[in-house]
């Protein structure tokens, strides 16, 4: 399995909407340390995009423990052919067990993370294995429905700030193409969107101030 | 009588009296219920917006806000009777900024500070102008909220919600008498506002040509397709349902690849670059509502950079990203 498929079932897990076979080609590569740059990298970008500290999680400890705590005869470590061809009732129970261990390790990666998200304060121990109950939340009904938001309050200079020394951060390709990257995209939205003047105002807010 | 025997059947033989009340009570119901009941399905109701926005002129101003970002704008439109229209724009704050556009495109802009050149708009080849209704309802469920009123002028308020994690939730009020667009909110899966735009104040009417002129104006170059032109050959694997590409294949120009994709309401464009070697790991930017993922990968010896941007979710944003894969016959080669 190519390393560009296996980042995109990381993702995709990320997204809660990995499948079994997502799941299963993630496992069989847990041992790589590829895998683990890939999933920090991932959850970078998360961090960055939530505005959470930075966090980097080694995502082998939880789920190697997610595993263990299953005492079963996993299919995942054995060849096909060792399986015993058992009966109907007895491919589905496997089957159920393997659903079950998919499970545990999504709730173990993205539970792990969400916990220690919630804990950054606490110092950065690695707590994945030990949320025997994943932090998983079911997130609340989006705030937006309750009641209309109400803005002026939440934009500040610093933010403005934050941005242009995020913009000095970047390599000299980002600050010469991005700019015309961005200026090309809200021009081209102009014409295909049912926005009204919103495309010209995205393309005036990238304009000198 | 058969009003009766339709209406008040109970009534049968009573007097004329009851009968005329009838026909007056079923006619106010039908008077209250409004132009909303006025046999118009909430699509039906969108397009007729988009052909009156269309064709109304109108002057007004308009605020719009984003992260560390907060401009206030004039706006002159004129608009004949078949749809086409022209705008003339004017940042009032800040420094002077003023714009053109035609039937959306934009013209020219005269800037203060011209601290860049303007971006060249590849010509594009197909053109989603008008709500596309069904795609839209593939990526989201769309509701009338309630009435409003923006700008001093009623509207109607209604929301996009999405149907999946790969867009986020709009909310836009539209004028109930011109169709156009008064207020916009875009919001984030945490419900928090990522951008505003909010007309002040508009007041429909014909504008002189004299007010839609801008002096100095630098044009913006349309650029003609070279689809000849070598440039990276790539695909993405994966684009969040209900997204399809703008144009009929990737735009190549000045060796840069790019493809705008488009789901009804929100954007994303995907550009493809050859880039040096020895250039940076996997960058991300949020400007407001627009994220920038790039990711460089190498083909054979040549190193490129993939850059995901638009107003979709990061984790979206990088997934497509991740997705894109190019063809080892790729364009370095040619």
């Amino acid at each position: 399995m190519s390393e560009h498929s296996l980042e995109q079932a990381l993702s995709a897990l990320m997204d809660g909407e990995a499948g079994e076979l997502e799941l299963q080609r993630i496992l069989r590569h847990l041992d790589e340390p590829g895998i683990r740059q890939t999933w920090q990298g991932l959850n970078q970008v998360r961090s960055a995009m939530h505005q959470e500290p930075l966090v980097h999680v080694d995502v082998s400890a939880g789920v190697r423990a997610a595993l263990d705590g299953i005492e079963m005869d996993s299919p995942l470590r054995q060849p096909q052919e060792a399986r015993p061809a058992g009966s109907s009732s007895a491919s589905g129970w496997r089957n159920w067990q393997r659903f079950a261990v998919a499970a545990s390790v999504t709730l173990a990666v993205l539970g792990g993370v969400r916990f220690y998200n919630q804990s950054q304060l606490q110092g950065p121990e690695p707590v994945l294995a030990q949320t025997a109950e994943p932090a998983v939340q079911m997130p609340a009904a989006p705030a937006y429905l309750r009641e209309r938001p109400v803005v002026l309050a939440s934009y500040s200079g610093q933010e403005k700030q934050e941005e242009q020394q995020d913009i000095a951060r970047s390599s000299r390709w980002h600050r010469e193409q991005l700019p015309l990257y961005l200026k090309q995209h809200a021009q081209q939205t102009g014409i295909s969107g049912a926005e009204g003047a919103l495309p010209y105002a995205r393309t005036a807010s990238m304009e000198g101030r | 009588m058969p009003c009766l025997m339709l209406v008040l059947p109970a009534w049968k033989g009573a007097s004329s009296v009851w009968c005329r009340l009838a026909w007056l009570a079923l006619l106010a119901a039908l008077l209250t219920t409004g132009r909303w009941a006025a046999a118009l399905t909430l699509d039906e109701q969108l397009l007729q917006w988009q052909h009156l926005q269309e064709r109304t002129s109108y002057h007004g101003s308009f605020v719009y806000e984003r992260t560390g970002v907060f401009s206030t704008h004039e706006v002159w439109r004129q608009a004949d009777g078949d749809g086409h229209y022209r705008e003339r724009f004017l940042r009032l704050n800040g420094s002077r900024l003023e714009a053109l556009r035609s039937d959306g495109y934009l013209d020219c802009m005269a800037r203060q500070f011209p601290d860049s050149p303007l971006a060249s708009v590849p010509e594009p080849v197909l053109l989603l102008r008008k709500f596309d209704l069904q795609r839209m309802a593939a990526g989201y469920h769309t509701e009338h909220v309630g009435r409003g009123r923006v700008a001093g002028r009623d509207a109607a308020i209604l929301l996009f919600t999405p149907r999946d994690v790969h867009r986020y939730p709009l909310e836009i009020h539209f004028d109930l008498e011109a169709g156009v667009v008064l207020k916009s909110l875009l919001l984030n899966e945490q419900g928090e506002l990522l951008e505003r735009f909010q007309f002040v104040n508009l007041a429909v009417g014909e504008q002189p040509a004299e007010l839609l002129q801008v002096a100095d104006c630098e044009p913006v170059r349309t650029e003609e397709r070279a689809d000849g032109e070598a440039g990276p050959q790539w695909r993405a694997g994966w684009v969040p349902e209900g997204f399809v590409a703008v144009s009929q294949g990737p735009v190549q120009q000045q060796g840069i690849s790019s493809q705008l994709f488009f789901d009804g309401l929100a954007h994303f464009s995907i550009f493809v670059t050859a880039v040096d070697a020895g250039l940076m790991d996997m960058e991300h930017r949020q400007l407001g509502p627009t994220v920038v993922i790039s990711r460089p990968v190498e083909e054979g010896s040549q190193r490129y950079m993939i850059t995901v941007l638009g107003e979709v979710p990061a984790a979206t944003a990088q997934r497509i990203a991740l997705s894109v894969s190019l063809s080892s016959n790729g364009a370095a080669d040619d």
